[in-house]
């Protein structure tokens, strides 16, 4: 067996690129439907833990999905529009705490979440560095936020929404006053501020000059929120009317949880309210559905290749036919020349399946950044 | 050491017939084999190894029976005991000149791979000029020095008969001399039995004796004036 086994790794070492042709094919064969478990089981324990911790979200009427999406996984600024009398409306009858969210703007391609400290306490988010905000216009970023944009406590990031900005009100720069601890939720990619600061940042509110008539030259307005301006803030309009994009709410009670769904079937209701955990939970139906597809896709394309390989090991032994006829009237047995073969089938197989099962443990060990970086 | 006797063979389309009645060889004798094209050197060189079986008859080679040996037994005797070369070399390509030398060794249990094996191989090699050469691929030799190669693993395992199938077919003059000398060099020395089988006259003033395998062809098809299959 181990001059088979030597014969037949000199054989394999001696055609190098046929060999390497042949050990890639079956490492891509036993790895891809073993990666896309991995990520499609990060991915769906991902989302699944995120939604079991949101217990309900109310949201302007459309898809419950963008509303799921935008208010609990911040996958992208959300346009849905709730006015803050929603918010009152649930706090009023104290059927559980509600979290207003806002979430409609970004700064340098990170999402800004304006929310309250109440929210930080639902998601048990701790400032690793700094200190949580405590004034209009400071923000507390994600961990991985501060280290895509590499910003610390102290710097300043301008807000990058264009939509919110004109000639009359100029985008607003934060203050960083702190970083979360890493908590491989969508929390680590967001920028946190309160809910005043977003209203700041969409112009329903502003701070100038003391006394300056607006519109006036003398009352240009401050893009930076400051210990000394900070008491020239100030809002115009009813606030009722101020726009959040989605309430998270814990209800207090099972029964005050039925309350609340009974409340918004109404057809003339313009919120909605859903629980994010059925939402993706139909999401990642389709996910499966999909991964099935893409399992008998690559069944067939394994089969393909795996068939296509019997093809070149039949036609290498066809070539190799003189160097066995040879090794036979050497008084070589049958048996031998099919375990030297066989050797060199097995040599591929395992070393494909050693390659296969690291990249395998790989894609797991950093299966969390990898669901990040392909998924959300 | 060669006894044959009575011994018939054809292949399965009857086209070729071999028919001998005695054939006898001594130990130590050398012998070459000459004949047409097709008139049955090689098939006879390889029932003398045991390679073919014959329909009837007796082969006895170094002592043994080998008609009357299975198919695994002949291969334990042949490799133990026949060294062979080939007229194409029939060398590895994936192989180093050592490797391909040793072989015999790799691919039959009966045989031990041993460092004293080893260290022959390498004096074969270095007694035939390529002790410089043994990690290099048959690809990077010339003709001369593979046809060595082939000759020095026939040798590797000291066997008592030489079967060597128009080892000088390929080789210009000079190399084929230098084969016919290594061979007959360990033929003398081993007192081996050295049989060559030779399309070239010129070669048969070293052998002890010259047998003409066409007078054992008894196919009607065959062309005694040089045609025929390559058998």
């Amino acid at each position: 067996m181990r001059d088979s086994l030597y014969l037949a790794w000199q054989y394999l070492r001696h055609h190098r690129m046929v060999t390497a042709v042949l050990v890639a094919s079956i490492t891509l064969i036993i790895y891809l439907p073993a990666a896309l478990q991995v990520i499609v089981n990060n991915a769906e324990e991902h989302f699944r833990s995120r939604a079991d911790s949101t217990p309900l979200v109310v949201g302007p009427r459309g898809s419950s999905l963008e509303l799921v999406l935008g208010s609990v996984y911040f996958d992208k600024p959300y346009e849905g529009v709730l006015r803050l009398e929603q918010l009152r409306r649930i706090e009023e009858q104290e059927l559980g705490q509600a979290i207003p969210l806002h979430a409609r703007f970004e700064a340098r391609d990170c999402q800004i979440v304006g929310t309250t400290e109440n929210y930080l306490r639902l998601r048990n988010l701790s400032t690793a560095q700094g200190r949580s905000w405590s004034l209009l216009g400071e923000c507390v970023i994600g961990a991985r936020v501060a280290e895509k944009l590499g910003v610390q406590v102290g710097d300043k990031i301008p807000v990058s929404t264009s939509t919110a900005f004109t000639l009359d009100n100029p985008p607003l720069r934060l203050h960083v006053a702190g970083v979360f601890a890493t908590t491989e939720t969508a929390d680590d990619e967001a920028i946190f501020v309160n809910l005043e600061t977003t209203w700041i940042i969409e112009g329903l509110g502003h701070g100038h000059v003391r006394g300056a008539q607006h519109g006036s030259p003398e009352a240009k307005l401050y893009t930076d929120i400051t210990k000394e301006n900070v008491a020239s803030f100030h809002f115009h309009g009813n606030r009722d009317k101020f726009p959040i994009t989605a309430i998270i709410v814990t209800p207090a009670s099972d029964k005050a949880q039925t309350i609340l769904l009974g409340q918004y079937f109404s057809p003339d209701e313009t919120a909605q309210i859903v629980r994010p955990r059925e939402v993706i939970d139909r999401l990642l139906e389709r996910v499966i559905m999909i991964r099935s597809y893409m399992i008998a896709i690559i069944a067939v394309v394994s089969l393909v290749t795996l068939l296509t390989m019997t093809l070149v090991i039949v036609l290498s032994i066809r070539l190799r036919r003189a160097e066995i006829v040879t090794m036979s009237k050497m008084g070589c047995s049958r048996f031998t020349i099919a375990s030297i073969l066989g050797s060199q089938i097995a040599i591929i197989v395992l070393a494909s399946s050693a390659i296969a099962t690291a990249l395998a443990l790989l894609t797991d060990a950093y299966g969390s950044e990898l669901v990040r970086l392909l998924i959300l | 050491m060669i006894e044959l006797r009575d011994l018939r063979f054809a292949y399965g389309d009857g086209g070729f017939e071999l028919q001998v009645e005695r054939l006898s060889i001594a130990k130590g004798q050398r012998v070459g084999w000459i004949g047409p094209s097709g008139s049955g050197k090689t098939t006879l060189l390889h029932l003398v190894a045991g390679i073919l079986s014959p329909a009837a008859g007796r082969v006895d080679t170094c002592g043994k029976e080998l008609t009357a040996l299975q198919d695994a037994a002949r291969r334990d005797f042949r490799i133990s005991n026949v060294g062979l070369v080939f007229q194409d070399f029939a060398l590895l390509d994936y192989l180093s000149v050592l490797d391909n030398i040793l072989l015999p060794y790799r691919i039959n249990r009966s045989l031990r791979l041993e460092g004293i094996v080893c260290d022959r191989a390498q004096q074969l090699a270095e007694d035939v000029g390529l002790g410089e050469m043994l990690t290099r691929r048959p690809a990077k030799l010339s003709q001369g020095e593979r046809q060595r190669v082939a000759v020095c693993r026939a040798l590797v395992m000291n066997p008592q008969l030489l079967l060597a199938d128009e080892p000088t077919a390929n080789l210009d003059p000079g190399n084929a001399a230098r084969v016919l000398d290594i061979l007959d060099g360990y033929a003398t020395k081993q007192a081996a039995t050295l049989v060559v089988v030779t399309h070239d006259r010129d070669v048969l003033r070293r052998f002890d004796e010259t047998i003409d395998v066409s007078t054992f062809c008894t196919s009607a098809q065959w062309d005694p004036a040089g045609g025929g299959d390559n058998a």
